[in-house]
């Protein structure tokens, strides 16, 4: 039997051949995909979590009220405590601590100060005079601290011990340097945050507030071991996770979960309160649900490339039985038994699934590190060389047999008597359509109704969705070709209409139409997958910046910053920007607060991102929210100074906090405050309020409050406030002057008038009432609408019930806005998928100053078409860009597995398409041979006989072509919307777009069509040419 | 004396080369009187089928000539000996020939639809055919259906539907039962006689030689006369 199989493998090789190659095909399709799920999403969660922003991956340890003696030991176990829940990977820690408030001597104003040592100190801050302290008892002091208490490089300064409670000795500090804070270096976690001087700072051990000075920057070793009992202790431990896999990442995460109680544990009550902060559980959790979705993509790619394999085998199978027909009948005559017959099939199926494997394991190791070296997972950091996996054996090897089983199945089929057959055969082919189109249907419901997870029905679905459609588009070919019959009856004609004749009338082999059908679907799919699916991703980032460039700013803004954005980016527009949270009485959501996102609406469509349904763009949907024109103020000159005298009547003792407003030449509105002053007449100055040219004032509010302590209430008291500035002032006439909102009818008669340079704000303020609110007198360059305009996410405005023309109020800080539903999107710019209200910035800061709230809500910055987007050197803040964020999304470690499989499906299709087209037609036309001869008897030419043969298949070839891109188009209408995904899982926000790229699917069809043409061609050119006497002599 | 309508001189053809070499046809020469039936008559393997085909210009003979109505065939090219046989040979095959997809009168139809005979003609001259062997009302069956008989009956309706000078018929009843074949012989003596058309036959059936006007004997490869 051996024998038997071995000389008819030599006589039969170019048909093994093609079985193999088939085979193998398939295997190596799989054993890439295995090698994308296995190999590559084990580099690419190590590549990902290495790649994961810092400020993710540390792991901060919070401790506070340390006592001294204990300070230098709770340092060092916390250290152990991080450094050992980021274990295996090696971690660089940070400490930085402070010590309690202690009294500045000298001073009658009860001020403090305190310590502070900070590790990697030349990193955080820059000297301006002096030198870095070295020995015990060496200082720096930041800028405003030195100035404020007129120490210089030089100056020693004696803090005496504090009492036992909080014990801290005395000590003498010689100031050894003058320092500037670096921005974004940690300073916000200082207890003045850097600004080196609070007027009434509270550290929470007491209810009393003192002026606090500080900090006194000193080694961090002398600190914790110099006996002063510590308010704060913080350490930082960055881990370096080069290198990481799976198991380690887990590993780290589990530890750093536990490294809280640990250090609780750890440190017991050597200190009050301990904390271990880290987002890095978090991350890498994300990311590895970021890793489930595209391996979860990239088995519905295996599944449909082993299907397409399958039915190609099948094809490839059913012609070689046919081929071998002869010789089955033939060895049944010569009495060889069904189980020897099985046995040949096996044996021949084993070693062609033996060697398909031998060639599958290098192939696919070959093929998948040529994917690694191509964009995007090259981009990705993904590259590797040529290498084995286990998985990757195991799935060739069970994919290789599993294929090849289905050569055994069709080598031992029994046939029946055609009449049965076909009767059998219609009825089997009914079945199996219904079956399938019930799993596909299955399926689809399935991704329709799935949430973030993915089950098994999911990543068949696409397969079965293509195979079913694929079966019921087989089924409309038969029809076509019957309308090409009826007309071809009408021609004069003989060779096309013979070939549609040929067409219609002649059992078309199901196996090689759904091939063809099937194949092209495929290939039509996964050229629109990767288009709807990177279309996705870049709606999807575009919409999450919400603009091209968005700075999160790490300090509050200041005056200039958008005119230095916009001389570094060259961008078209920018605009501060406010993105953060605000309240909603009837939200109740999921605890999240809304978010507030207000900007420029004025250049909607220059400066917001993000799709949007239909036709519309932003600024049709922000349309109405930007106030008619912008505010005209006063000019001012670049560093000039106010200055501000009030007087209240009577002996009502009233102080004020005047409050300026002032707007850049970028619409960035800023407040300018300056202590509480009394209204006595005295001039107080106010300075530092116009750092760059090109700014107006455009508000003032003068709050008049009674001082602490005094309530006197029904005193009506006549107030004025004098404001200086350093120019005249101009025509005031279009100012408006009023009490600030809610208006408790405290504030009678407000006035305005401008004299000179003096702008003079009169009014009547009642004292006292039942009213909590103080009486604010408040002058605009602008009026400000009653209600804010607002665009509500489809989240919010389903939250809480409202729609178009709504009136709700809203808490921005601690100021509440009557806001007014102008509109409703599926997504505001910046807040995918999140309950959020887009309003004008512009608008909102008039509003919220008509509440007499100055401060400025802003905290990013927004630029539209930027030309550069590196502002890393402005030192503003966290620099996201729409394009970078595309960039992640779609060939990013963790991502790029999805793209990089549909480029190998595709071709796989394409080669499969071919290849099962070249077996169908060269078995059909050497079928046919004899046939074909007697053509040329009837007096048919060469040229005739090759357009019947090449006519006969491009009547079939052309409407199952269409037929599969029809398919495939239906797919990806009814599938990609369901199968491609946020990064976390959910439905992508903005919702998913189907694109059909016509370009390239026409390029591909024509491919497909010219492949398939040429082979036919090729085949039909050559049976013509040997249609002859010889095959006559044959039939005869 | 009737013209010549074939005139085969000095015809050989050899299939391979060498030891193993085939010597189909040696050096054969004949003649075919216009409107007779000829009987080609030899053992298997004789060579009959290479000189039909010869003659038909299916193949070409390594040396020789064959001049069918005047006109040297063995010079002319692909499209010159399709337009012969479109124009004046027709061919009946021993396996019927038919085309399995067409009905028997798209089969008869087939050689005017090659000459782009205008439809209405061409149902007219397809339904004389057919009853002319008939089968006028099998016309909308395919070979599948017809019998062996019916089906050689349509394949000389279709030989006759380009109305060829020359019909040749390479053992036409070869999977024909005794009653059918003589049937079928019976018809292309009828042909012969009513279409004045020079018929061209191989056969091994002494019954048919009977028919014909004229037996010519081959034996291996050599006219045996």
């Amino acid at each position: 039997m051996i024998a038997l199989v071995r000389r008819r493998a030599r006589a039969q090789w170019p048909v093994l051949a093609a079985l193999l190659a088939v085979v193998t095909l398939g295997a190596t399709l799989l054993g890439v995909c295995a090698l994308l799920v296995a190999r590559s999403a084990d580099v690419a969660l190590g590549v990902a979590a290495n790649r994961t922003a810092p400020e993710q991956t540390t792991v901060t340890a919070y401790t506070s009220s340390v006592g001294g003696p204990d300070a230098a030991a709770v340092v060092d176990a916390t250290r152990d405590v991080l450094t050992s829940a980021l274990a295996p990977f090696p971690a660089r820690t940070a400490a930085r601590a402070s010590s309690v408030l202690r009294p500045l001597p000298g001073r009658d104003d009860d001020a403090r100060t305190y310590l502070s040592g900070v590790e990697d100190l030349p990193d955080r801050a820059a000297l301006t005079s002096g030198r870095w302290p070295g020995a015990a008892g060496e200082a720096v002091l930041l800028e405003p601290t030195a100035k404020l208490l007129r120490l210089r490089v030089g100056s020693i300064v004696h803090l005496a011990a504090k009492p036992p409670e909080n014990p801290a000795p005395a000590v003498d500090l010689t100031v050894v340097g003058i320092a500037r804070p670096l921005p974004n270096a940690g300073w916000d976690r200082d207890l003045l945050a850097g600004t080196g001087y609070q007027a009434d700072f509270n550290d929470g051990s007491t209810m009393r507030r003192f002026p606090t000075y500080g900090p006194f920057l000193v080694g961090l070793d002398g600190l914790v071991t110099g006996g002063s009992s510590l308010s704060r202790m913080e350490v930082v431990a960055r881990p370096d996770l080069s290198g990481a896999t799976p198991a380690t990442l887990a590993t780290v995460a589990a530890g750093v979960r536990d490294a809280d109680p640990r250090l609780t544990g750890t440190l017991g009550d050597r200190a009050r309160l301990t904390r271990v902060a880290s987002e890095l559980p978090d991350a890498l959790r994300a990311q590895q649900h970021q890793q489930d979705v595209t391996e979860a993509a990239v088995l519905a790619v295996a599944v449909l490339g082993t299907v397409l394999t399958a039915v190609a085998l099948a094809l490839a199978g059913r012609l070689t039985a046919g081929l071998r027909a002869a010789e089955t009948s033939l060895l049944s005559a010569m009495g060889t038994s069904q189980a020897q017959r099985v046995a040949m099939a096996i044996v021949e199926a084993g070693a062609i699934a033996l060697v398909a494997a031998a060639l599958a394991v290098p192939l696919s190791a070959l093929v998948h590190s040529g994917l690694s070296h191509l964009p995007p997972m090259a981009g990705a950091g993904l590259t590797t060389g040529p290498e084995l996996a286990g998985a990757q054996l195991l799935v060739v090897a069970a994919g290789a047999l599993t294929l090849t089983v289905v050569l055994v199945l069709l080598a031992i089929r029994t046939e029946a008597p055609h009449g049965d057959r076909g009767r059998r055969e219609a009825l089997a082919r009914s079945g199996a359509d219904l079956l399938l189109v019930a799993f596909a249907a299955l399926g689809w419901w399935q991704l329709h109704a799935r949430g973030t997870g993915t089950g098994l029905l999911e990543v068949l679905a696409p397969a079965l969705l293509l195979i079913a459609g694929a079966a019921l588009a087989l089924r409309l070919v038969p029809p076509a070709l019957r309308v090409a019959d009826r007309l071809a009856r009408r021609s004069d004609a003989l060779p096309l209409p013979l070939a549609a004749f040929e067409a219609a009338r002649r059992p078309q082999a199901a196996a090689a139409g759904l091939l063809i059908c099937l194949a092209t679907a495929t290939a039509t799919f996964g050229v629109s997958f990767d288009s709807t699916w990177h279309r996705s991703q870049r709606d999807q980032a575009a919409l999450a910046v919400g603009t091209d460039l968005a700075v999160a700013l790490a300090r509050p803004p200041v005056a200039g910053q958008g005119a230095a954005i916009t001389a570094a980016t060259g961008a078209a527009v920018v605009s501060p920007a406010a993105d953060r949270g605000l309240a909603v009485g009837q939200w109740l959501g999921d605890g999240t607060p809304p978010r507030l996102v207000a900007a420029d609406t004025t250049h909607a469509n220059e400066l917001f991102r993000g799709r949007l349904p239909g036709k519309r763009d932003w600024t049709q949907v922000t349309r109405g929210l930007a106030p008619d024109g912008p505010v005209q103020g006063v000019p001012l000159q670049a560093g000039s100074t106010f200055s501000v005298a009030a007087t209240g009547a009577g002996d009502i003792p009233l102080t004020t906090t005047p409050a300026l407003l002032l707007q850049d030449s970028s619409g960035l509105r800023t407040t300018c405050t300056t202590a509480s002053v009394p209204l006595d007449g005295t001039r107080h100055p106010i300075t530092g309020c116009v750092p760059v040219a090109g700014m107006q004032l455009i508000a003032v509010a003068l709050p008049v409050e009674t001082a602490p302590g005094y309530f006197s209430p029904g005193n009506t008291v006549a107030v004025t406030a004098d404001l200086r500035l350093a120019a005249p002032v101009g025509d005031l006439s279009s100012w408006t002057v009023t009490s600030a909102l809610p208006d408790a009818g405290q504030l009678l008669q407000p006035a305005l008038a401008a004299t000179g340079s003096t702008v003079r704000m009169t009014a009547r303020v009642q004292i006292g009432g039942d009213s909590n609110a103080t009486p604010t007198l408040l002058a605009t360059a602008f009026r400000a609408p009653r209600t804010v305009p607002v665009i509500l996410s489809q989240a919010l405005a389903d939250g809480i019930g409202v729609t178009t023309g709504a009136k709700l109020d809203v808490l921005v800080g601690n100021t509440g806005v009557p806001v007014e539903v102008a509109g409703v999107v599926p997504g505001v710019p910046s807040a995918p998928g999140d309950a959020a209200v887009l309003a004008d910035l512009d608008t909102l800061t008039r509003v919220l100053a008509a509440h007499g709230d100055l401060q400025s809500p802003v905290d990013a910055w927004w630029a539209g078409a930027p030309q550069r987007t590196d502002i890393a050197a402005l030192h503003l803040g966290t620099v996201t860009t729409r394009d970078g964020e595309s960039a992640r999304l779609t060939a990013g470690p963790l991502n790029a597995g999805l793209p990089a499989v549909l480029r190998l499906l595709v071709p796989a299709a394409v080669l499969l398409l071919f290849a099962g087209m070249l077996l169908h037609v060269t078995h059909d036309l050497r079928d046919r041979a004899v046939e074909v001869a007697r053509l040329r008897g009837l007096g048919l030419t060469g040229r005739q006989i090759r357009t019947v043969l090449l006519g006969q298949h491009a009547f079939v070839l052309i409407p199952l072509l269409c037929a599969g891109a029809l398919v495939g188009a239906l797919a990806t209408w009814i599938v990609t919307p369901l199968m491609v995904r946020s990064e976390t899982g959910a439905p992508p926000v903005p919702g998913v777009v189907p694109v059909w790229p016509w370009a390239t699917e026409g390029l591909l069809i024509l491919v497909l069509l010219a492949g398939c043409s040429a082979a036919v061609g090729v085949v039909a050119a050559v049976q013509a040419r040997r249609a002859g006497a010889a095959q006559l002599r044959v039939a005869s | 004396m009737i013209a010549p309508l074939v005139t085969v001189r000095g015809i050989s053809r050899t299939f391979g080369a060498g030891p193993t070499a085939v010597h189909a046809l040696r050096d054969v020469s004949f003649d075919v009187e216009a409107g007779r039936m000829v009987a080609l008559v030899g053992r298997s393997g004789s060579g009959k089928t290479t000189l039909l085909n010869v003659i038909g210009g299916l193949d070409r003979p390594d040396a020789g000539s064959v001049l069918i109505d005047g006109e040297e065939i063995t010079g002319l090219d692909e499209d010159g000996l399709s337009q012969l046989r479109r124009d004046k040979v027709s061919y009946v095959f021993q396996t019927f020939g038919l085309i399995p997809v067409l009905s028997a009168a798209e089969n008869v139809g087939a050689p005017l639809r090659l000459a782009r005979t205008p439809a209405a003609e061409r149902e007219q001259r397809v339904r004389l055919l057919l009853d002319l062997v008939g089968l006028a009302e099998h016309a909308e069956q395919r070979p599948g259906e017809l019998s062996g008989g019916q089906q050689q009956r349509v394949a000389i309706a279709r030989a006759l539907a380009a109305s060829p000078r020359l019909l040749i018929a390479d053992e036409p009843t070869g999977q024909l039962d005794a009653d059918t074949g003589r049937s079928v012989m019976a018809l292309l003596r009828g042909v012969v006689e009513s279409e004045g058309v020079t018929v061209l036959v191989s056969t091994h059936d002494p019954v048919m030689m009977a028919l014909a006007d004229r037996v010519v004997r081959i034996g291996d490869g050599r006219l045996e006369q």
